[in-house]
């Protein structure tokens, strides 16, 4: 039996090794992030239960693709979301440009213990004054191509600049933001 | 050419190439070690970013739906191939296409071959089931050694979280002392003038039996407001981050008390710990 208060580490190797309640215990602890990403990208619910679906499902169907040498497992559990949004609004099944952002809920923190809490509130404080840290036009770059999925033309297109100035925008907002960050003690971990 | 894909290199790391564009860039990263460390190097953005965003409750039967998925996947698992390849090898030996009824000697012949192939089969699952309850030994090492790193993994990332904070500019520091029932608990309390978050470092408290724990106080005219629960390591010591709803200079006292498991609505145990917030103490 898994306890909920196992490291993220601990329950990727009880899921390799086909504990279901491990898996329950994943989903408790990451599936508002991970819902609150699919959110942002699609502002669709239905799309985003799909996305939260799908996401745990490859954790669990795709467990020994997880590298831990390459990054924490809630990296790679978003990577998984977001590839899947991508997917979903180049299919065009949703069209975020035409949709008003759903309304969204706030909950607490389940899963998390009150430390956790209070690391994470602290961790998205930090991480939301890194991006206003950014000049707008860079980080208006940064949030199109990567929140909304939108190609480089696109970002052109509806920022109504030339290619090249959006492509100088993403390269020093990322230089910048990863400046930013690292100054705030985040590392690649 | 080369000009053209490193423009591409930005949008390769927040995901937002096509699949050309994306097949076209890892073939070049293939062969640039530059550009491959540019791109592990921005990778940090991209696993960072999603963390900015709030929280959000997936709808109820998503979890249902899943874990539905999941336990057919492990039924499914659970029948052995071995097993399920001689069903299907004995279906057809009975059950031809085409329909007709086998001859006796044929069946009896069958039905020999069949005990035989059921015989290996089955030594074939013992055999499997001895390998997987090696496979979960080890699997059970591998979870208590991991315990450990994951443990100074953890130490580690919030030292650094708290070194940012407490090296920042302006960082204001106050001194916090144990009461008479801890007389040596000691700690330092990092804040940056109006700031709602902070670093409390602690050192000297005592170990407390099982279904007790620490709790955090911020006191704001004799109103103490909880501000987190934790327990202390074998030497003693925690480190906490702490998140107030409003700057926690404006608060005038710090307190620790001895709480049941879960922490209490206002102070009910042993006050351990009580420093008013002033720099002059």
């Amino acid at each position: 039996m898994v306890r909920a208060d196992l490291s993220d580490e601990q329950l990727i190797r009880l899921i390799a090794s086909r504990d279901g309640t491990a898996l329950e215990y994943l989903y408790e602890r990451y599936s508002a992030s991970v819902m609150g990403l699919a959110m942002k990208m699609l502002a669709n619910r239905a799309e985003a239960d799909e996305v939260v679906q799908e996401t745990f499902w490859r954790v669990w169907s795709k467990t020994d693709s997880f590298r831990a040498d390459r990054g924490t497992l809630l990296s790679w559990i978003f990577g998984i979301a977001h590839n899947l949004c991508i997917d979903l609004i180049r299919q065009q099944k949703v069209n975020p440009m035409n949709l008003e952002e759903a309304p969204i809920v706030n909950i607490a923190d389940h899963g998390m213990n009150e430390a956790a809490s209070i690391r994470d509130a602290v961790e998205r404080e930090q991480l939301q004054s890194a991006m206003d840290d950014l000049p707008s036009d860079q980080r208006e770059v940064i949030e199109m191509a990567f929140f909304k999925g939108l190609t480089r033309q696109e970002i052109a297109k509806v920022t109504g600049v030339p290619l090249g100035t959006v492509h100088t925008r993403a390269r020093l907002g990322l230089q910048k933001l990863r400046t930013s960050l690292q100054a705030r003690g985040f590392d690649q971990d | 050419m080369e000009d053209r894909i490193e423009e591409l290199l930005p949008f390769y790391v927040l995901g937002a190439l096509t699949l050309d564009e994306r097949d076209h860039v890892e073939a070049y990263l293939q062969t640039n070690l530059e550009a491959q460390e540019w791109v592990e190097e921005m990778t940090l953005v991209t696993t960072v970013l999603p963390r900015c965003v709030d929280r959000v409750d997936a709808s109820p039967q998503v979890k249902k739906l899943l874990m539905e998925r999941v336990r057919e996947h492990r039924g499914a698992q659970q029948f052995p191939a071995s097993l399920r390849g001689l069903v299907d090898r004995l279906r057809q030996l009975f059950f031809p296409k085409g329909g007709t009824v086998l001859l006796p000697v044929m069946v009896a012949s069958i039905l020999v071959i069949a005990i035989g192939s059921l015989t290996w089969a089955l030594s074939l699952v013992n055999r499997a089931s001895e390998l997987d309850q090696k496979i979960a030994n080890l699997q059970e090492q591998l979870v208590s050694q991991g315990l450990v790193i994951d443990r100074l993994q953890e130490q580690l990332l919030n030292e650094r979280r708290v070194i940012a904070q407490i090296s920042a500019p302006g960082v204001e520091v106050f001194d916090i002392a144990g009461t008479d029932l801890q007389p040596q608990a000691r700690g330092r309390l990092f804040v940056k003038p109006d700031s709602q978050t902070g670093s409390l470092l602690l050192s000297g408290l005592l170990p407390l039996e099982a279904g007790k724990v620490y709790q955090l106080w911020l006191i704001q005219d004799d109103l103490p407001v909880a501000a987190g629960v934790f327990t202390v390591d074998e030497q003693g010591q925690a480190t906490l981050q702490l998140q107030a709803t409003q700057a926690i200079s404006s608060y005038n006292a710090l307190g620790v008390s001895v709480e049941p498991e879960g922490g209490s609505q206002q102070p009910t145990g042993d006050i351990v710990i009580f420093s008013a917030l002033s720099k002059d103490v």
